[in-house]
């Protein structure tokens, strides 16, 4: 049992708005093993941007804790939170506003390992070449600007920055969304790669069952600031146990036209955020909704692969 | 023999006079049968947006210039046709959606005058009139709805209305570009399940602009591939799926990601698409085909592969991707 | 027609610009001096004209030309002293305000209100009432008046460039406040205070102009623009040439910055508010 890099305990955080709280997260809890990929799949106001935030210290949770390597985010001295951004790296998902557009290439990738401070310039830059021909650009690039790359030569651009530092976890959200079909492709490999070669830890923030399917061991599934199901990436993708998984499932449309028309197609709204439903959060989209699912909120109980927080699952209806 | 609703011949709209400006589109050719959801994929530069959009001449002043090629619909070409034949078919014939809804909609006005100015021009400018169509787009409480403001509703909600003003005048082409790109996966599926609906209730033709080919799958009978500016390959959809020919089409069906298999690596297709003033002699994709060769540098014409899947390509592929 | 009338201000600003910085030396007249026998002599294509003189000269004999010269380089000491001053102190508040947000914000854009709501002209008659015209009151007047300007931009600039991500990119690699300011804002905050400094060089010279004029801007005998203008009104219809090339000069050299700022705004705003792919 590999030693967690990052986890969470009941990591929740809220928000003051007038007439009450926003909870954007609730009690997650997760856990990035050394070399394992995880994925955290969830549709709008679902809270990944929230738990990104929190995981990259721009933000600080209301409830719960964060730990690098057994170690409390909110307690660690100085060294401690420099090992902890050398170790912990993002990938954001817009790489036309995640590169400053008047740095060039070569001191974007640099800012980390300067900020670190612990190479002369002569191993920065020998970094950032490593770096660069590690996601498939040429050295050259280092001394160019952002704006004279395409999408996916830039999001290879924030890969390289995330690599610089050697870090053991990649904090990846949404990082291929924006990008054409055939530069997903190639930028899903690369990263697949990577983690192969290096043995990276990987938190990937998704939308997409197919994408995270690729690329995660295991998926957690959010929905309005909860984890709903847990499991291997295979059973989630393919056999999910609670409805909403299901529902994200029929949604992941496969390029297939005779593909099987769906038993439980997905319903209704997205209630906001600062009006959730009472009880289970999904109950209102929910087919097999009952009168214990708009009353009594379900635990996250565990199944024979994974967990799953729904009361048709638990009670076996 | 039924016409085709919409018949597109050799459409070529450059930026800029003169053969040699560069091409946004070029040579695009393609037949839309009555009531036909046609697809068209592609990825960025390919074009997609730009023919959207030439079919009502919504292309900016500058490319109009450069046009070149016909667009009939219903035997008139509507790149000559005088703007009063032009405005009167906007909306009443040939309707269009686009893929933001805030950008639809005007921010200052309530859903309900919108739409009733849609109704209007059809002289249905009732208050039934304009509830029942928000009722067709499966718009609870649908009375209250029309005093809402569009920032009031969600984008899911925001795209049926925007659906409904585009249907007040039940036109007989929807041209829809990328209209479920912003929403999130179960707002898209039941949006293009309510699209379903509609199209059959108003037999309607559609054009429908994505780049997703399991949107594809869902609604459309056939699907054009476009690259670089041209249709490479066109033809039914389970045709197109099953036997794709083109070696772009394979490989872009190829590398998408799928929840029921977990590969070591997604076949790529190297480099990237060209952009507009950078593209190839010849085919706009040898340079990165696995298929190419030496012939590749004279550009294939369109050949019949079989009676309704025609392709552009020196090298067709044969059998299951 | 748009990229002649920007070429055309362009070459009018260069022109500017070297006659400010290397005309002073290469004028035969002393400005500052002249002889009484030439007194309000035309310019050189009016009867009584000479080449000696070539836009004539003024009620003390000092040749015109010279002046108009030394006026460009007292306007352009002016221009370049007030932006920097202004320049300054308005975009560290600004960004400040806008970074630090809450009741500092507030604090400063009520300072910055206050700024606007004084009555330039007459703050400028009463400090040169007091102290007399001097470079120095001139150079504070026009400041405060134009600091808010750079304050207002580049608070609303920060407020922008502070929440992309590329700044909290930053900060995850641990980069502490001022490190993020001088590196991230900064650099991108520049282009639109460069378009505000640029279209505030006209409003500088107009503003020392009228004050010059008034006479309480730059002290005579130093030639600026606007005293020339003023000095020249009592006899403008049989001399008009003492009065007529320092207000020529002026609108040039306004018109110019006006539509070269106008161009710069056009190019510097649509590329900065970023393109998706």
């Amino acid at each position: 049992m590999s030693e967690a890099i990052l986890e969470t305990e009941g990591l929740g955080r809220a928000f003051k708005v007038k007439g009450g709280a926003l909870h954007a997260l609730s009690d997650v809890t997760l856990s990035c093993p050394a070399g394992r990929s995880i994925g955290i799949v969830g549709e709008s106001g679902c809270g990944k941007t929230t738990l990104n935030r929190l995981l990259l210290l721009l933000d600080r949770p209301t409830s719960g804790t964060v730990r690098f390597k057994g170690r409390d985010l909110a307690t660690l001295d100085t060294a401690g939170l420099r090992a902890y951004r050398t170790a912990v790296q993002p990938v954001f998902q817009n790489p036309y506003s995640s590169l400053n557009p008047r740095m060039k290439v070569r001191r974007i990738i640099a800012e980390p390992l300067k900020a670190a401070g612990r190479m002369s310039r002569a191993e920065i830059d020998a970094r950032v070449a490593e770096v660069l021909e590690q996601v498939g650009l040429s050295v050259k690039v280092a001394d160019r600007l952002p704006s004279e790359f395409s999408g996916g030569q830039r999001q290879r651009i924030a890969i390289a920055r995330a690599l610089a530092s050697r870090p053991e976890l990649l904090l990846l959200d949404e990082p291929v969304s924006s990008q054409d079909i055939s530069i997903q492709a190639q930028i899903l490999n690369i990263l697949k790669d990577l983690q192969a070669e290096y043995g990276l830890a990987t938190l990937f923030v998704s939308h997409d069952l197919a994408t995270v399917r690729f690329m995660c061991d295991e998926v957690r599934v959010i929905y309005l600031g909860r984890i709903v199901e847990e499991g291997p990436a295979a059973k989630i993708c393919t056999a999910p146990d609670h409805p909403y998984t299901a529902a994200l499932l029929a949604a992941a449309l496969p390029a297939n036209p005779d593909a099987a028309e769906v038993e439980t197609p997905p319903m209704g709204e997205l209630p906001s955020p600062l009006n959730p439903p009472t009880g289970c959060a999904y109950h209102t989209r929910c087919p097999f909704a009952r009168e214990v699912c708009a009353t009594t909120r379900p635990e996250l109980t565990a199944t024979a692969e994974g967990k799953v927080a729904c009361h048709k699952i638990t009670e076996g209806w | 023999m039924t016409q085709p609703l919409l018949s597109i011949r050799d459409l070529t709209v450059r930026v800029g006079k003169g053969a040699k400006a560069p091409a946004i589109l070029d040579g695009v050719s393609l037949d839309l049968m009555p009531g036909e959801t046609l697809g068209l994929v592609g990825e960025s530069g390919s074009g997609k947006s730009t023919l959207g959009m030439s079919v009502l001449r919504l292309v900016p002043q500058a490319l109009a210039a450069g046009t070149t090629g016909s667009i009939v619909y219903r035997g008139e070409d509507v790149l000559k046709m005088p703007g009063r034949k032009l405005r009167h078919i906007r909306g009443e014939e040939i309707s269009m959606i686009l893929q933001d809804p805030m950008a639809s909609l005007n921010p200052v006005q309530s859903i309900g005058v919108q739409l009733r100015e849609a109704l209007a021009r059809v002289g249905r400018d009732t208050p039934a009139a304009a509830e029942a169509a928000l009722a067709e787009v499966n718009i609870p409480s649908p009375a209250e709805r029309l005093r809402s403001y569009p920032h009031q509703l969600s984008g899911g909600m925001r795209q049926r209305v925007v659906s409904a003003i585009g249907l007040a005048q039940d036109p007989r082409l929807l041209i829809c570009d990328e209209p479920t790109t912003a929403l999130d996966a179960t707002i898209q599926f039941q949006f293009l399940e309510l699209l379903k609906q509609l199209r059959a209730a108003h037999d309607m033709a559609m054009l429908f602009i994505t780049h997703d080919f399991g949107v594809v799958a869902r609604i459309c009978d056939r699907v054009a591939v476009m690259y670089a500016g041209q249709i490479v390959e066109t033809g039914p959809v389970r045709e197109i799926f099953a036997r794709p020919a083109h070696p772009y089409t394979r490989a872009l069906l190829g590398s998408v990601p799928a929840t029921d298999r977990a590969p070591d690596r997604l076949p790529v297709i190297e480099g990237q698409p060209p952009s507009v003033g950078d593209r190839p002699e010849g085919c706009p994709f040898h340079p990165r085909c696995s298929a190419m060769t030496e012939a590749c540098k004279v550009a294939p014409s369109v050949t019949p592969l079989r009676p309704d899947h025609t392709l552009r390509c020196h090298h067709p592929q044969e059998g299951a991707p | 027609m748009k990229d002649f009338s920007y070429k055309f201000a362009l070459t009018v600003l260069v022109l500017f610009v070297l006659t400010a910085l290397v005309g002073p030396f290469l004028v035969e007249h002393d400005p500052m001096r002249g002889s009484l026998r030439a007194r309000l002599d035309p310019p050189f294509w009016i009867e009584g004209g000479s080449t000696t003189h070539l836009l004539g000269t003024d009620r003390l004999g000092r040749d015109v030309l010279a002046r108009i010269v030394e006026g460009a380089k007292i306007s352009l000491l002016v221009c370049a002293v007030v932006i920097a001053i202004a320049g300054s102190v308005g975009t560290a508040v600004g960004t400040l305000s806008g970074y630090i947000g809450g009741w500092v914000d507030r604090v400063l854009m009520r300072l910055v209100d206050l700024a606007l709501s004084l009555p330039v002209i007459l703050l400028a008659l009463l400090i040169g009432a007091i102290s007399g015209p001097s470079f120095t009151n001139i150079v504070i007047v026009i400041s405060l008046v134009l600091w808010s300007q750079y304050a207002r931009m580049s608070r609303g600039e920060t407020l922008r460039v502070k929440n992309e991500e590329y700044v909290d990119l930053a900060r995850t690699s641990g980069l502490g406040h001022v490190a993020i300011i001088f590196k991230h804002i900064l650099p991108n905050i520049a282009p639109s205070l460069i378009v505000v400094a640029t279209l505030q060089v006209g409003v500088v010279i107009v503003l020392e102009a009228s004050l010059s004029f008034l006479g309480v801007g730059v002290p005579p005998p130093n030639p600026s623009w606007g005293a020339m203008v003023s000095e020249g009104r009592s006899y403008v219809v049989t001399a008009w040439w003492v009065s007529a090339f320092p207000g020529i000069a002026i609108v040039m050299v306004v018109m110019a910055v006006n539509v070269l700022g106008d161009t710069l705004t056009d190019r510097i705003n649509p590329a900065l508010r970023g393109r998706n792919g």
